[in-house]
């Protein structure tokens, strides 16, 4: 299984910048279980960008375990689901959190 | 359709409030609805502000961008809900204020949240029908000016201005196909004398949101009906804004994709700004668009009806892309401001009692 570095250290790489046109917002990812850690992600003029840490002041903040996150992005649960099971939670106007959900190309898993 | 938007300009209250700041003084909504409705800052009226200067303001950067001499422009519309004057018409001031020909046909258009629209429309009849070159439309609102303090609109309502140059002429993007869905649905709404709004309906729930989806849906289908184009036909969507429940109800029950329509909703950024609301989401879908893309508008107003629309991109959309005054940009420049500046700035503490809603 990848590691929560692995993952957020990919986001850029799987970032739809068409769809994030004029769409700029911080996320700060504040997760718990197996790898407690903080990462804030910059989206701004279509770029994506991680850094390690809560470095920025977020629009949207999304909580849960690492874990999650790691099956969030790999495509092993799709997001809604973690959603809905409150297995994540995301704080922030709730326009954001949707159109966050499909600023990405996450790989289909059987 | 040979008319088209040649250019276009926008303007927003620099100050700016946030919901907590309302929140701390009034207490009259769960904090839960902020993240559920979207709600996050809205605009705050400068003291010197009102529709007719930020109608202005949009106007002579529109104006700018069209590069077109200002005796070219025949008519100028003013679509708004909340022109500072009952009677005279707040257009003339505008062709004064930014120096147009005496000549150009000006007035005054008010159908709620969808003026803009209907005047834009009006438009560019007269220039499809030839009696005029060009036209000036500007959708202009000032909500914030017209909530009562403690009513929970007051989180949302704000202002702003977008104005468009049209003709036939070095077109940006080309107007296609209009329609529209009317009928009387008395909810949002003041009368002869009021200076607040009155919700009729309240502000969250399904029940605040009566009348939208009886106008957006017919709208909306019977534009896809008229063009025999269909959602997937479209590459973004501007929707009404007015909290972050609107734009989910419309994408559903017309059947957009999410990603059409999401990222250029500026509820929580800026709040409710009325007649501006969706023609500020169309400024920004145009600040980023690309030729040819095709581009759906669908504009509600309580009370007043829905008109949907598409317009498509033109190649001088690339050559012509403004570099300042971007959308993005005036959503960025601001100046927070606590709860008791917005009520000095907006005049609100020398107001006589008002009468409201029972519901609020």
């Amino acid at each position: 299984m990848s590691t929560i570095k692995d993952v957020m250290l990919s986001l850029p790489s799987i970032f739809k910048p068409e769809k994030a046109k004029g769409w700029n917002r911080v996320i700060l990812f504040d997760l718990a279980g197996e790898e407690p850690s903080k990462w804030t992600l910059t989206i701004e003029n279509g770029t994506a960008t991680v850094e390690e840490g809560a470095t920025k002041t977020p629009k949207l903040t999304i909580t849960g375990n690492s874990e999650h996150i790691v099956q969030m992005f790999t495509g092993e649960v799709p997001p809604m689901k973690l959603v809905n099971a409150k297995l994540l939670k995301m704080q922030g106007p709730m326009m954001d959190s949707i159109a966050f959900s499909g600023l990405w190309n996450i790989p289909k898993k059987g | 359709m040979q008319t088209g938007i040649i250019s276009y300009g926008a303007a927003l209250p620099r100050y700016r409030i946030e919901s907590n700041e309302i929140w701390k003084v009034w207490k009259n909504l769960s904090t839960s609805f902020f993240d559920l409705l979207s709600i996050g800052e809205r605009g705050v009226l400068g003291p010197e502000e009102d529709t007719i200067t930020l109608a202005v303001a949009a106007a002579k950067t529109a104006l700018e961008r069209s590069g077109l001499p200002l005796e070219k422009i025949g008519a100028v519309f003013l679509g708004s809900g909340t022109s500072p004057y009952a009677t005279k018409a707040a257009a003339t001031v505008i062709v004064d204020a930014v120096g147009l020909p005496p000549s150009a046909l000006s007035t005054d258009i008010q159908c709620a949240d969808k003026s803009g629209s209907t005047a834009l429309w009006l438009a560019a009849g007269m220039i499809e029908a030839g009696m005029i070159e060009n036209a000036l439309v500007i959708a202009a609102d000032t909500l914030n000016r017209h909530t009562q303090p403690g009513m929970v609109l007051e989180y949302v309502a704000s202002a702003g201005a977008v104005a468009f140059v049209l003709g036939k002429e070095g077109c940006i993007a080309r107007l296609e196909g209009l329609a529209t869905h009317s009928h009387d649905q008395n909810d949002y709404f003041r009368t002869e004398g009021e200076r607040f709004i009155q919700p009729g309906a309240g502000f969250y729930g399904w029940v605040a949101n009566w009348g939208l989806l009886d106008h957006v849906v017919p709208a909306g289908k019977a534009l896809f009906e008229k063009t025999g184009l269909t959602p997937a036909d479209f590459s973004k969507f501007a929707v009404p804004q007015k909290t972050g429940i609107r734009p989910l109800m419309t994408m559903g029950k017309l059947e957009l994709d999410m990603m059409q329509v999401l990222p250029y909703v500026l509820t929580a950024q800026i709040g409710d700004c009325g007649a501006a609301g969706t023609m500020l989401s169309l400024a920004h879908i145009l600040d980023f668009a690309e030729p040819g893309e095709r581009i759906g508008v669908i504009d509600f107003g309580a009370g007043a009806g829905c008109d949907a629309w598409s317009l498509v991109c033109s190649d001088l959309l690339a050559e012509r892309r403004p570099e300042s005054g971007l959308v993005i940009q005036l959503l960025e420049d601001k100046i927070l401001v606590d709860y008791a500046t917005m009520l000095k700035f907006e005049q609100k503490l020398i107001q006589p009692p008002h009468r409201l809603s029972n519901f609020y």
